[in-house]
């Protein structure tokens, strides 16, 4: 529940101050929001399944984000930037979408 | 292989595991507090993170919309001056014709091959052509017609196999000039189709295909004996395109663009060929 407010707080926050995105990270933001997600959907599911902790969310979260941007940025270098995005989501969407399920099989038993 | 296995595997992130089952878990201790403060924290990042990406997304939708208003502005210029520069050079081959005519006047060879060069002008498009003829129109049936069963409805509209077949007819019933649209059709024209579109000349024309061929009052009788229209009746009954044959006392027709010679040389022309670009 407190969570649910923090995440509220935060896309408020950034929808009302709209900072400016400096250029350079702007290609990354797409990749940096599912990886985000991806850590969410991560922890959401190991606190359902009481295996939650604060240190692992944080290394995972601050990981997938830098690593999933580092991804980007290699892939930018050598001119397949765009192929490399595409398998960083897929990845991280396929993640996604396993944590969900367990969600849903944890919340629902279905 | 592994990899994929591990992403698809439905052990989520191994570290909770980890860190679940060594660290002990001590109830209303300080710890506790200070997790849920770093969680929250995390979280409330994740939300900011969200939000921005949406701001981004919500103030770039103007631009990208003024940048696609701006492309389709130059693009119409462009076709401006492109139709433009057409209608030069048709005007330039007229005085050229002019200017061929007035030199080679008096020779009798000389002005058989003018004879011919100005009928050759006439199927290769090289000039602009007008007289009286017929239009068929070929309209793609409304999305909502009912097709018989077994009718692919991926082909229930009109193909570039269609309008190939059409100007065929046109030209086996004595068609003179024929355009699709407003691209003239010469004797090297492509017309294919390119994913949804139909290319007359590498040109993109749309939907109602209006086939005009220049070919006297009595095209329209001869065009009815060719086979292609059992064809288009066919299609229509089938497919339900419709295909209308006019008369047309009038048409104007505009060049087409001639293909550059690239390889071939006129017989009895000795001189080596420079390779092109070099």
């Amino acid at each position: 529940m407190i969570a649910v407010i923090g995440l509220l707080l935060g896309v408020a926050a950034g929808l009302l101050l709209d900072p400016t995105v400096p250029g350079w990270v702007q290609p990354y933001l797409p990749i940096i929001v599912v990886a985000a997600l991806d850590a969410v959907f991560g922890a959401l599911r190991a606190s359902l399944e009481g295996e939650f902790s604060d240190r692992v969310f944080l290394v995972s979260f601050v990981s997938n984000i830098a690593v999933a941007a580092f991804i980007v940025f290699i892939g930018d270098q050598l001119g397949v930037g765009a192929q490399l995005s595409t398998g960083v989501v897929v990845v991280l969407a396929m993640r996604i979408f396993v944590n969900v399920a367990a969600i849903r099989r944890s919340l629902f038993k279905a | 292989m592994a990899l994929a296995l591990e992403i698809l595997g439905d052990d989520g992130d191994p570290g909770y595991r980890l860190v679940g089952r060594h660290l002990p878990r001590r109830p209303h201790s300080v710890r506790e507090w200070t997790s849920s403060f770093w969680a929250i924290l995390l979280i409330a990042v994740v939300g900011l993170i969200l939000g921005v990406a949406l701001a981004q997304a919500r103030a770039r939708a103007p631009e990208v919309a003024a940048a696609r208003a701006e492309l389709l502005t130059r693009v119409a210029t462009l076709e401006g001056q492109n139709r433009q520069l057409r209608g030069l050079i048709d005007d330039e081959r007229l005085t050229l014709t002019d200017l061929q005519g007035a030199l080679l006047t008096g020779d009798a060879a000389a002005e058989s091959i003018l004879a011919r060069s100005t009928s050759l002008a006439l199927t290769s498009g090289y000039r602009r052509a007008v007289g009286p003829g017929i239009t068929v129109i070929l309209r793609d049936p409304p999305s909502t017609a009912q097709l018989p069963p077994g009718a692919d409805p991926s082909l229930a509209r009109v193909l570039d196999a269609d309008l190939q077949d059409v100007v065929n007819g046109l030209w086996a019933a004595g068609a003179e000039a024929i355009t699709i649209n407003t691209q003239r059709v010469a004797a090297t024209t492509a017309i294919r189709q390119a994913g949804g579109a139909i290319l007359v000349g590498y040109r993109p024309v749309l939907a109602p295909y209006r086939v005009r061929a220049i070919g006297g009052d009595d095209l329209a009788a001869r065009f009815a004996e060719q086979p292609v229209t059992q064809q288009l009746t066919a299609l229509g009954e089938d497919y339900g395109i419709s295909v209308n044959v006019l008369p047309s006392t009038f048409l104007t027709m505009p060049g087409a663009s001639v293909p550059s010679v690239v390889h071939a040389r006129l017989y009895g022309d000795l001189a080596p060929a420079e390779p092109p670009g070099g």
